[in-house]
């Protein structure tokens, strides 16, 4: 083709990508750190639990 | 894990549709008679513009929705920020790809026509938005001043677009954008320009799910780092 | 809502009578623009007056940031703000009053300004009605907005850097119709029923009523 098409492409191609690529890494480590800090409470309530 | 699975199947649809967007933009349809293969920026560019101003009308609703009390609810506050920061990157792609398309069809990068000045000011009036959601600290105080701020912007584009249509029409005769619209479309070409629209807007639903999610995990966090440090220090409640 | 507004314009402008701050800093710093814009052209003198307009409306526009960061400067020591809510002053009698304060700062400066740019840049100026007219109309815009703004901004850290990118993209119109308005009334070619005036007009009444209506979100914590 002519070089625009393709840079125009890949831009969009290239802007998205790595904005979704952005949004999935942090959500997945969000995620993981949600859980951990849930897993931590339900320890503490297990420990509390057991020790009365 | 049903919403998650769900959310997974919308992306998915955005990668296909995107994908089949690309193969029949840049191979199966024919090049067009006066653009040749430059008339293959048609599918993605306007498309990407559409969404940009898609995203900045949901910010809009969800902010109005927000500062009238009987719906307040701070899921509308976070629906706002999403899809403004998702309008953001699309606004940003609009101007790159015009950019490109502009530099072979007019001989410059840049051309201070009204749309793509209106564009720019678009970019950076939301780039203020995102900056004043990142300098306040309490939560509702900045749901309410953000949304203010949407509010604003909303009212203020088009004042924006008038003042530089007539700054524009002062000067010139005609938009420079009157060349590229070619009154016989191929059928081909149709359906691709309408699956361009449909499958970025697919890109934008997934990417403000995704955002939203972000957003609320966040405030999920900090709501359990704020209780962990008051149990640590008053004992359990 | 106008006793509000009263007692907040009165209660800063007589502030600004004893600090002079804007007289003191704003005003020397509008002398100093116009004689920098002179030395960025000065390889055409005569550029200065085709110019003058837009320059008017810059200078407008950065001193007006100046004056409402030091309108917000006000209420954010001691918490004075808190204090303004909880002596029970209607929010829009505050934003009202605000701008009305602002306003008659502005309105000295932009006086001065033309002074400077008819002796300084040897500027013919008439119609001064007209220009009148659209500078005031013109500044009441800004204000409407970026009272809103430093609202919002003057308790945050990083408030003399987020005050001019939100506030210069949005009175960007202004900015325009100004120049516009103002190039149109030294050719002559138009007065009060210029559209361009009745966009600076339009612009003002939109946000000035955005602002009344909004103002107690923005206040509240």
């Amino acid at each position: 083709m002519n070089g625009f098409v393709e840079a125009g492409y890949i831009a969009v191609a290239a802007g998205l990508g790595s904005y979704s690529v952005w949004l999935t890494a942090r959500s997945k480590k969000l995620n993981v750190a949600v859980v951990l800090t849930e897993d931590d409470e339900g320890k503490q309530h297990g420990n509390s639990n057991n020790d009365s | 894990m049903a919403r998650k699975s769900w959310v997974a199947l919308v992306g998915a649809f955005a990668l296909v549709t995107v994908g089949v967007t690309y193969v029949m933009g840049l191979w199966i349809t024919p090049p067009d008679v006066f653009q040749g293969n430059l008339v293959r920026l048609i599918y993605v560019h306007p498309a990407v513009a559409w969404v940009a101003y898609l995203a900045y009308g949901v910010t809009s609703l969800s902010s109005l929705a927000y500062l009238w009390k009987k719906t307040r609810n701070y899921k509308w506050d976070l629906l706002a920020a999403s899809s403004a920061e998702v309008g953001v990157v699309f606004t940003a792609l609009t101007l790159i790809t015009g950019s490109i398309w502009g530099r072979p069809t007019w001989g410059v990068w840049w051309t201070w026509d009204a749309r793509l000045t209106t564009t720019a000011l678009l970019l950076v009036l939301y780039l203020g938005y995102l900056a004043l959601r990142r300098v306040s600290e309490d939560r509702e105080q900045r749901a309410k001043r953000s949304a203010v701020a949407a509010l604003i912007a909303f009212i203020d584009v088009p004042i924006v677009h008038q003042s530089v249509v007539w700054w524009k029409t002062l000067h010139q005769s005609a938009t420079v954008f009157n060349a590229d619209l070619n009154p016989k479309i191929h059928g081909e070409m149709a359906w691709t320009l309408l699956l361009g629209f449909l499958s970025f807007t697919v890109v934008y639903v997934w990417m403000v799910i995704k955002r939203y999610d972000i957003a609320k995990a966040q405030f999920k966090l900090e709501d359990q780092t704020i209780e962990r440090a008051i149990k640590e220090r008053v004992g359990t409640v | 809502m106008f006793k509000a507004a009263k007692v907040i314009a009165l209660k800063d402008l007589r502030i600004e009578l004893r600090s002079r701050v804007v007289f003191n800093q704003i005003l020397p710093f509008v002398a100093v623009v116009l004689i920098i814009f002179a030395f960025a052209f000065n390889k055409y003198p005569t550029l200065l007056v085709t110019v003058a307009p837009g320059l008017y409306w810059v200078t407008t526009l950065f001193s007006s940031l100046l004056a409402l960061q030091r309108s917000f400067a006000l209420e954010s020591e001691n918490g004075a703000k808190d204090a303004l809510i909880l002596y029970g002053l209607d929010p829009a009698g505050i934003y009202i009053g605000k701008v009305f304060a602002v306003l008659v700062e502005m309105v000295v400066l932009e006086v001065f300004l033309t002074l400077g740019i008819v002796f300084l840049y040897s500027a013919h100026l008439h119609e001064l009605v007209d220009l009148a007219f659209s500078g005031f109309i013109g500044t009441l815009g800004i204000l409407a907005v970026g009272v809103t703004f430093s609202a919002m901004t003057s308790a945050s850290k990083a408030k003399e850097t987020i005050l001019p990118l939100l506030l210069l993209p949005v009175v960007a119109p202004v900015l325009l119709s100004g120049t516009k308005a103002w190039e149109n009334e030294i050719a002559g070619k138009a007065g009060l029923g210029d559209p361009w005036v009745g966009l600076l007009i339009l612009f003002a009444a939109a946000f000035l009523s955005l602002g009344t209506l909004t103002f107690g979100s923005v206040l509240e914590e």
